[in-house]
Parts: structure tokens; C-alpha cells; sequence
């Protein structure tokens, strides 16, 4: 039936042009995977060159068409065209430019893009390196280029029922069959999903690429690693892949570091690190890739642990699409928060690691035979034979992660081995664990320990070395330096947090013994180019990563909580679980945990609702303030403000630690305008007409006066647009000698009247003005002194003082309280007010809808008029109209009033302090400055051969 | 013997005792009457009950929000949390809680929610 219809304005030689860079990507990546593999066949020696040629085009034809399929992606997101299921998904009119980039990595699609992205980008590089292992780690990488384009070539296999991967220019009438495409002409109808308002920060912005490149860089020492066992040339290959793993290490790492700070920044969970399992994916690769790193030094500096380097090289990149295929299959469906859905791409993606997986295997056991492992085994008082046991320790760390993380894959398994046997074996599916942050803390703070240690003992001793140390007075004595300076630092970091349990004092005090060591053997080494102290600079980094979770894992505080107030109300809480979440009612100021919190006033921009919290620590005799400062936490309203589509955190940052905050929660009639709806129209107005002049009462003991009737006023909760108009009505309620003074006011927006009541407390009263006044000036039926008359174009007339001037029809119209249909007749009428002084512009207007005329006035608050388009006299082109004249200064006005319950303004408020939280960031900095610097070391020797 | 070896034993040793004792973290994916036998604390799958009221007033009480689930076996209970009402709640289809059974309410300590998916329901706005 829909190809039937001729549809308008859809850009289909960009969906086929989008297609076609898909399909040639995809092409060339496997020619250049089966080129370059060629140059290394020893059958193929005398066409090598040949091959070469062959695959470096189709290496560069890979990467235009793949850039240029990206850039089209950009294009028809930036344009809007949203025929394309991808924009529509992803793109909204109203998303800033700024989140483009954030909108196009959202979906699967475009982060699979990504990926190819920084794979082709390191790939070229690799492609003008000067070595021999790059042709086959080019055709490795060609491989994977491919199987990741499978994901998104959208092609159906005939005759099977099984789509191979997700195309992103795909259009939305091929995806959903809804009566909508049965308009030729829909493209002018549909508006943009956009960007989930949890992603627009710009975290979402930087760091999908970070990761990404990180995941991609992943895949050189694998490549490095299969040439190197295809070639047989076991040792040759270390050199060269040293600078791109350190570079993968350290990039990779900040990824991770930037997830982390993220999830603490901006969303609020409180913590930078959950051990969600997307999180624990991700964690796995880049500390499999450290033990790469450890055993590739061994390698590179002794005859031994090359087995181990290949390994854990080869194991790295295929954790990494395990990763992927977890985060995307939607297997992790119960148990993370922030995992893609599903897309039916599971069978591809297993089929991705089983071939890398499987190939990585064939290749290691084919060749590892030749692999020169030294009879003799390494000294006890050889650098790397501890270096190998925290290659293990590392190992060991992430066999744990990943077994737990993967429970709901061996769910999986489980299930279909019971298919297969005809058996219901659910009875063997287990759960992850119950508390996931105990579990993983318990095994990890071990690795933690033997690392730090390990490092130490490591970097003490040299390579090669057999002679016992100990023999060796000033090395003794550095040890004993470091131990003591270690002790006296434990202490002291003991006055200023609290560690309770031994396995924490035994974990701090590694960690600060590593900090003082590689303090001390750093200040030994000094005189060496700062290249070669990276990894002094990484242990300590890692040492204060310690002692920073420490401080702010254990002595994480929730200073929202007032015992004292909450302890006892609810029958049978736990000491534990007392209030983590305050109430905290507007400039009502509260003790909690030492700080008067004040919330002192709430604004709105947009959709945005910014919260100030005031908090003011006070001196002991609670005199003086010791300090104040404010948080501003705030929360997104859904676009059409419906529900809270997201809760943004505050964080006041000290150097020695974090008090951080977000709102929990908000009164029910405030967290959904469903239920402040529900609320209001259960309230029963009655009207009322206030005067100037006496006091009117209502219900005996309420006494209501009216001020002053204000036109087009301020109000600081509404914003004027042009064309607005509103009436507020000041006036004054008395109550038991108490006078208050209310501003209501009702606004006219965009042809929507909104009413903004003003609420009394104290008194549980609700007031606002009668809509009927506003109504009556947008389409006036009644009113005294109405004059009627009819007005040639260009004539005069004068009435009551007020000289008035019909200048003519225009078929122009823009009336933002007016919006018209297709087929309206809309007629403006152009009129000229003045008194004497000042002239404006009136434009009524008359409309035919359907055979249907009525009319929209227009008014001059100023000029105190109100004109209606009645009607048009043809033949001589005159305009019927009526004038209302508007009371500048009225002596009363209808109101409605009604009794309500109270309301309370208020915030829940969750506040958390993390001491040494910097701790965190700054180790884990420094650790990665520790690998970045070693990059530029590989570099120089480089340059120094050529 | 070789050091190499004694290593390797050693680390499969602990490897081994490690892991006995990281399966005593995993529980079965419980309904509530395997929750009420082991009196521990496990994870519930369920469907919220939305028939059941849904309590959540920061007037009385921010870090109190209750609501009833029906597990797999259809068996309906109480759910407690000591928070507040997490955002989209009512939207949720599948509900998993952890916690354990205190009574004949069920304490959760978390709760996961699976909410249709954005998508899948497919609505596209227009334009007004």
C-alpha cells in the first residue's frame, strides 16, 4: 500500500549515497584484510609488493568511504531530515548544536561509527610506521574493521529470516508501520525524539570518544601480537608495539577515569565507581592490557615471560568485544543500569569474538612451540620474576570480575543446554551477587594489597638479578626509610579519617608504603631524563588512588540525615538505614551534621529548575559563622513538563574533600504535572469580586481588598515573550490582623491562557483572577459602552479622545495567540490608535474556518482599547468594527478564591561529603601521566636509530 | 620442584577458596517463598502490582517509599525501600529487588526496574 505513494521531501540519493560508503567500507576493509595478509605469505614473496600496492588503496578507500559516511551521519543530523529512523531517534529541534556529537554516538549505530572511526585513524598510522609486522597487523585490523561494519550494513539475508546489522540510514517509514505514511507529505508532520536529557552534559561529549579510542587502541598489540606469532619473530615486534601500548594504557585508562568522574559529576549516583558490570567490562581489558605491559617488559628485557606478553595482548582485545557484546546484546538486561537495548545483534557479535577469540588461539598454539622459553628459571632476587606474579595478581583480579559480571551470560548457557537436553534447568540460574560494591571490595582490596607490594619489590630489584640484596647496606637502608616514613604517614592519615577494620589499616598502609618508596627510589633516579621515571610516576599515582578510596569509600558521610528528628518515627528502622535523605522545606533553615541548611529559593530557566541550598557551618559557641557557601543542584523537567526527566548534582569541591548534593525528590504535586493537575481541579473556586473601595469578605474571616489592577506585569516565575499580555491583580487579604499582599495574575501565551494562582499559608487560601477577564479582551462579547461602526480604508474617526485610523487589509498575519489552520481565510485589519502624543499598532482579526467566521480582537492596554474585525463590507472594502474600551485603572475586578490545605515548599535532599576524594583523581592522573610520558621515551630512542 | 610450580599451586588454591567463596555471594534468582526459606538476603523478580497503591510522601517521610510486587508465582507482598521514589517508577514493568523478608514485607535494599524500552512502543510526535 505505502509504495503506492509519491512521498515529498524525502532525501532518498542521501540514504542510497549513505548505503553505498556502507557497502564499500565494508568491501574494501576485507580486501585490505586479504592484501596485506598476502605480503607476509612466504609463497607470495615476489608479488609482496604488488600486495602491498593493492592493499593500501583498498586500506584508503576504506577509510574515505567510512569518513565520509560518517560525515553524511553528521550532515543529515545537523539538517534535521528526520525521514531517517537514526535523526528522528537521536535529533529534536530544539537540541543545541553543541550536543550533535552526543546525539550521534547515543545509538548503537553511531557508536559502532565511532569505533571504526579511531580503528581507521590508528590503522593509517600503523600503515606509515616503519616496520615489518604491520601488514599482517593491517589485515588483522581489516578484519575487524569488517566485522564491525557488518553491524551496521543492514542487509537481509534471502530466503533466511536474519538481518545482518542495523543501518543508520535506514528511513522511519521502513522501520514503523504507522496510518501516519499514508500522508504523502509526513516529513512536515513528525518532530524529533532527541537526545535523552541525562546524556546532554558534556561528559556525553567527551567521553564516548576517550573510551572509544581506548577500545580501539586495544586492537594494535593484538594485531602486533597475531604478526608476531605468524612471522615466528617472537622478539622483534616488542620494540615497536611498546609505544602504542602505553599509549592504549594510558588513553583507555582516562576513558575509564572520565566514567568515573561522570557518574560522580553529573549523574547522581553518589560514587564514581559501582562495580556495575558496564563498568567492570570496560576495567577488565585495561588491567589485562597493564599485565601485557608488566610481562612485556620482562620480554623485552630478559628471555623471559613472552608467552605471557602474547596473551595477555591477544586476551585484551577480545575482552573488549566481550565488553561490547555484554553491553549490547541486552544480556545484562537485569542487572545494569545503563546498558544499550537490544538490537538483535547477539549472534553477530558472538560470531566477532568467536573468531577473534578462536583465531587468536590457532594462531598462539600453531606457533608457540617456537618460542624460546630459558631453561633455567628466573632469580628470586630478579625484578621480573615479581613483576610476572603481579602479571598473575592482575590476571587473577579480572578472572573474579569478569566471572561475576558474566553470571547472567552462564544464565544464558545454562538455558540452552537445558534446551538442547529438553530439561528446565532455571534451578541452576543464579543471581549476581546482592550487594555488588561488598562483593567485589572484599576480593579486590587483596589485589590491591599484593600490588602495591609487589610493585615495591619489583622496582627495588633489578633485572637479572641473582645476588641477594640484602647484602647490601644502602639498599637496606632504603627500605627502612621507606618504612618508617611510611608508618608515621599511616598514622597521620589515621588522625584525619577513620579506618576501622585491619584488612583497611592493612590495605592503607600498602598503599602509602608504595607512595613512600617509589617516593624514595624516584628521588634516587632523578638525574634521569624524566622519560624513564614514568613508572615511579604510575606506582605512586596508584598509591594515592589507594589511600583515596580509602578516604572517601570508608568516610563517605551523609550529612543529610538529623538523627535526632527521624530516629524513632518509623517503627523498626535499622540504625544503618537512618535517613541518607533529608526533608528540607523552604527558608526553614536545618541542623544536619554540623551545617545550617537553608533552601532559599528555587528558578527556572527553560526546563531547567536550579535549587539554591545555603549551607553555613557555625563556630562551636555557634556565634560565628565559620563558613558559608551554596550548592546549586538542579533538576529537568520533561520537555512539555510533565514529568522529571533528569536530577543534576552540586558539588562544592574543597582541596582535602567534596560535599556533594542532588535532589531526591520534590513535593508529589511538583515531581508530575499529572498530579499538580489532579490536585487543582479537585479545588472549588468560588467568585468573587474584589473592589478598590471597601473590604470584601469571604467566609466570614477573610477580608480581600483590591490594590491596584496591573497590566502586562512581571511576574519572576513566568517569562514574557512578545505578544504575551496578562492582568494581575494586587490585592490585599487581611486574616486575624495579619495583612497580606497577593499578586495573581492570568497570561495570555501562545494562545493558551495560563493562570498563576498566589497561595497563602498562613491562612491555607488560594486566589486568583477570574480567566474571564482576559478572555473577554482576546474575543469581547458584552460590555458597556461598546461602539460599532465601519471604516473605509485610510479613514479617520475620533472616539472618546482617541483618534483611530483604518489603514487597510493584510493578509499577513502573525498572532502568536492565533494559529491557523491550512485552510482558514485570515483577514488583519492594519489600525492606527493615537491620542494626541503616542500612536500604536492594532491588528484584529477575522477568520472563515470551515464556513465558520469568528473573530480576534486586539487591544492596546495603553490607549485603554479593544478592537474586533466584525465582519468586511465587500463592495467598498470597508471594515466592520467594534470598539470596547478597556478600564486603565479599574475599581473592581471578578476573583476566585478557595480554602486549601497548606502547602509546603520543599527539597529532598540527599548531601554526601567524600573526604579525599581529589585523592582519586589526582592518583589516577598521575598514573596515567606515568604512561603517557614513557610514549614519548619509545619515541625518542626511534628517532636517535634513524 | 619448580618455583613456577609452587606459584601455581599456590594460586590455584586460593583461586579455588576465593571462588567457593564468591559463589556464597550468588543467590538464586528467588521468588518470595525461596526469600521467606532462606531468610537472607536475595533478588526477587516481579511485576509491580499496579493495582496496589503505591506510597511514596516526602511530607511524612522522605526515605520511605512502599509498593506491592507479584513474583513469578504470582504471590503479592509488600516492598519497602528506605529511599525515595525513584524517578519513572510508575512506568516499570519488571521490577528485580534485593533485600530480605522481614514479616510479611520484603526490606529492599535496591531496586532495578526495567522500563519498556523507549522505543518499542512506537508513538512519534507531530507537530501541532
Amino acid at each position: 500500500m505505502q509504495e503506492s505513494i509519491q512521498y515529498i521531501g524525502e532525501h532518498i540519493y542521501l540514504a542510497h549515497l549513505g548505503q553505498y560508503a556502507i557497502f564499500l567500507s565494508f568491501a574494501s576493509a576485507i580486501l585490505t584484510a586479504l592484501s596485506f595478509w598476502q605480503v607476509d605469505k612466504p609463497s607470495e614473496k615476489i608479488q609482496a609488493n604488488n600486495w602491498i600496492k593493492i592493499g593500501k588503496i583498498a586500506w584508503w578507500t576504506h577509510c574515505l568511504s567510512l569518513w565520509s559516511l560518517i560525515g553524511l551521519l553528521f550532515f543529515i543530523m545537523i539538517q534535521h531530515y528526520y525521514e531517517f529512523h537514526y535523526v528522528w531517534q537521536h535529533v529534536s529541534d530544539d537540541l543545541p548544536m553543541k550536543y550533535i556529537f552526543s546525539a550521534f554516538w547515543e545509538g548503537q549505530e553511531g557508536s559502532f561509527l565511532l569505533w571504526l572511526f579511531w580503528h581507521a585513524v590508528l590503522g593509517t598510522v600503523l600503515l606509515y610506521n616503519r616496520h615489518k609486522y604491520k601488514y599482517t597487523g593491517l589485515a588483522v585490523l581489516g578484519l575487524i574493521q569488517a566485522m564491525i561494519l557488518s553491524m551496521i550494513l543492514g542487509v537481509y539475508v534471502p530466503g533466511l529470516e536474519w538481518k545482518i546489522g542495523s543501518n543508520p540510514f535506514v528511513f522511519i517509514r521502513d522501520v514503523m508501520n504507522i496510518p501516519l505514511f499514508n500522508n504523502p507529505n509526513y516529513i512536515t508532520l513528525i518532530k524529533g525524539n532527541g537526545l535523552n536529557p541525562l546524556l546532554q552534559n558534556y561528559w556525553m561529549t567527551i567521553h564516548p570518544p576517550t573510551l572509544f579510542l581506548g577500545f580501539a587502541s586495544t586492537a594494535i598489540p593484538y594485531a602486533f601480537a597475531i604478526a608476531g606469532l605468524r612471522l615466528r619473530d617472537h622478539k622483534g615486534w616488542l620494540a615497536p608495539a611498546f609505544g602504542w601500548v602505553l599509549f592504549a594504557g594510558a588513553i583507555l585508562g582516562l576513558g575509564i577515569l572520565m566514567g568515573g568522574a561522570w557518574a560522580y559529576e553529573a549523574l547522581s549516583f553518589g560514587g564514581y565507581w559501582a562495580w556495575d558490570p558496564v563498568e567492570n567490562m570496560s576495567l577488565v581489558p585495561w588491567l589485562i592490557l597493564l599485565a601485557g605491559l608488566h610481562t612485556h617488559l620482562i620480554a623485552k628485557n630478559t628471555p623471559y615471560s613472552l608467552k605471557s606478553a602474547y596473551v595477555f595482548y591477544l586476551l585484551s582485545f577480545v575482552l573488549v568485544v566481550y565488553s561490547t557484546f555484554l553491553t549490547r546484546s541486552g544480556v545484562l538486561g537485569d542487572t545494569s543500569v545503563h546498558s544499550f537495548t537490544e538490537m538483535g545483534l547477539e549472534w553477530q557479535l558472538i560470531i566477532f569474538i568467536l573468531l577473534f577469540g578462536l583465531g587468536a588461539i590457532y594462531f598462539y598454539w600453531k606457533n608457540k612451540e617456537s618460542i624460546s622459553t630459558p631453561k633455567e628459571e628466573e632469580s628470586l632476587f630478579s625484578r621480573e620474576f615479581w613483576m610476572f606474579i603481579g602479571s598473575m595478581v592482575f590476571l587473577f583480579s579480572c578472572l573474579l570480575i569478569s566471572f561475576t559480571t558474566s553470571i547472567p551470560v552462564f544464565n544464558k548457557i545454562i538455558s540452552g543446554i537445558g534446551w538442547i537436553l529438553n530439561t528446565d534447568l532455571k534451578d541452576w540460574h543464579r543471581s549476581t551477587p546482592v550487594d555488588p560494591v561488598a562483593h567485589h571490595n572484599r576480593f579486590q582490596l587483596w589485589v590491591g594489597v599484593l600490588l602495591s607490594l609487589l610493585s615495591i619489590v619489583a622496582m627495588l630489584l633489578k633485572y637479572r638479578m641473582d645476588t641477594n640484596p640484602f647484602k647490601n647496606k644502602s639498599w637496606v637502608i632504603r627500605i627502612v626509610i621507606g618504612l618508617i616514613s611510611a608508618v608515621i604517614l599511616h598514622i597521620g592519615i589515621c588522625y584525619w579519617i577513620n579506618v576501622d577494620a585491619w584488612q583497611h589499616h592493612l590495605l592503607l598502609f600498602s598503599g602509602v608504603f608504595a607512595i613512600c618508596m617509589h617516593f624514595i627510589l624516584f628521588l634516587k633516579n632523578f638525574q634521569s631524563k624524566i622519560q624513564y621515571l614514568g613508572s615511579y610516576f604510575s606506582h605512586i599515582g596508584f598509591g594515592i588512588l589507594i589511600v583515596g578510596v580509602i578516604a572517601s569509600g570508608l568516610n563517605k558521610r551523609f550529612i543529610s540525615s538529623n538523627p535526632f528528628i527521624t530516629r524513632g518515627l518509623i517503627a523498626d528502622q535499622t540504625e544503618d538505614e537512618l535517613a541518607k535523605n533529608i526533608r528540607l522545606d523552604k527558608n526553614m533553615p536545618m541542623y544536619m551534621s554540623g551545617f545550617l541548611v537553608e533552601y532559599q529559593k528555587d528558578t527556572f530557566a527553560g526546563v531547567t529548575r536550579t535549587f539554591d541550598i545555603h549551607f553555613k557551618k557555625l563556630s562551636e559557641d555557634g556565634e560565628k559563622t565559620v563558613e558559608e557557601f551554596t550548592v546549586q543542584p538542579n533538576i529537568l523537567y520533561s520537555k512539555d513538563f510533565t514529568k522529571i526527566a533528569a536530577s543534576n548534582p552540586s558539588t562544592k569541591h574543597y582541596w582535602n574533600k567534596d560535599i556533594f548534593t542532588h535532589i531526591a525528590s520534590l513535593p508529589t504535586d511538583q515531581v508530575s504535572i499529572e498530579e499538580a493537575t489532579r490536585k487543582n481541579e479537585s479545588i472549588v473556586y468560588d467568585d468573587i469580586l474584589v473592589s478598590k473601595d471597601k473590604w470584601v469578605s469571604y467566609q466570614d474571616s477573610i477580608l480581600i481588598k483590591l490594590d491596584k489592577v496591573k497590566y502586562d506585569p512581571e511576574n519572576h516565575d513566568l517569562n514574557r515573550n512578545k505578544g504575551d499580555f496578562g492582568i494581575s491583580a494586587d490585592v490585599w487579604v487581611k486574616f486575624k490582623d495579619s495583612v497580606y499582599s497577593h499578586k495573581p495574575l492570568v497570561m495570555a501565551k501562545e494562545g493558551l491562557l495560563l493562570n498563576m494562582n498566589d497561595h497563602n499559608n498562613q491562612i491555607g487560601l488560594n486566589i486568583r483572577v477570574n480567566e474571564k477577564s482576559l478572555a473577554q479582551i482576546l474575543a469581547p462579547t458584552e460590555g458597556p459602552n461598546i461602539h460599532s461602526t465601519k471604516l473605509r480604508p485610510n479613514e479617520v474617526i475620533t472616539w472618546e479622545g482617541r483618534n483611530i485610523q483604518f489603514l487597510g487589509f493584510s493578509k499577513n498575519i502573525s498572532n502568536p495567540h492565533f494559529k491557523p489552520n491550512a485552510d482558514d481565510i485570515v483577514l488583519g485589519a492594519n489600525i492606527l490608535v493615537g491620542d494626541g502624543a503616542v500612536i500604536d499598532t492594532i491588528k484584529p482579526l477575522y477568520i472563515i474556518r470551515g464556513n465558520q467566521p469568528f473573530s480576534i480582537a486586539d487591544h492596546n492596554f495603553k490607549h485603554g482599547i479593544n478592537i474586533k474585525l466584525t465582519g468586511i463590507d465587500i463592495p467598498s472594502e470597508s471594515a466592520l468594527l467594534e470598539f470596547y474600551p478597556i478600564d486603565v485603572d479599574p475599581k473592581e475586578i471578578s476573583m476566585q478564591v478557595a480554602r486549601v490545605e497548606p502547602k509546603f515548599d520543599f527539597v529532598v535532599l540527599q548531601a554526601i561529603e567524600f573526604p579525599g576524594i581529589n585523592l582519586v583523581w589526582a592518583g589516577s592522573l598521575l598514573m596515567l601521566f606515568g604512561l603517557a610520558i614513557g610514549i614519548f621515551k619509545k619515541n625518542k630512542r626511534k628517532n636517535q636509530i634513524e | 620442584m619448580k618455583k613456577v610450580h609452587i606459584i601455581s599451586f599456590l594460586i590455584i588454591a586460593i583461586g579455588i577458596t576465593v571462588l567457593i567463596s564468591a559463589i556464597g555471594d550468588l543467590s538464586k534468582y528467588g521468588d518470595f517463598e525461596y526469600a521467606s526459606v532462606t531468610g537472607r538476603k536475595t533478588k526477587v523478580v516481579g511485576e509491580l502490582a499496579k493495582d496496589q497503591e503505591i506510597v511514596y510522601d516526602p511530607m511524612k517521610d522522605p526515605n520511605y517509599f512502599s509498593f506491592y510486587i507479584r513474583d513469578e508465582n504470582k504471590v503479592l507482598k509488600k516492598v519497602i525501600r528506605r529511599a525515595p521514589k525513584p524517578q519513572d517508577f510508575e512506568l516499570s514493568e519488571k521490577i528485580v529487588v534485593t533485600g530480605k523478608l522481614v514479616g510479611d514485607t520484603f526490606e529492599a535494599s535496591d531496586i532495578l526496574m526495567k522500563c519498556p524500552s523507549k522505543y518499542k512502543n512506537e508513538e512519534i510526535a507531530t507537530k501541532s
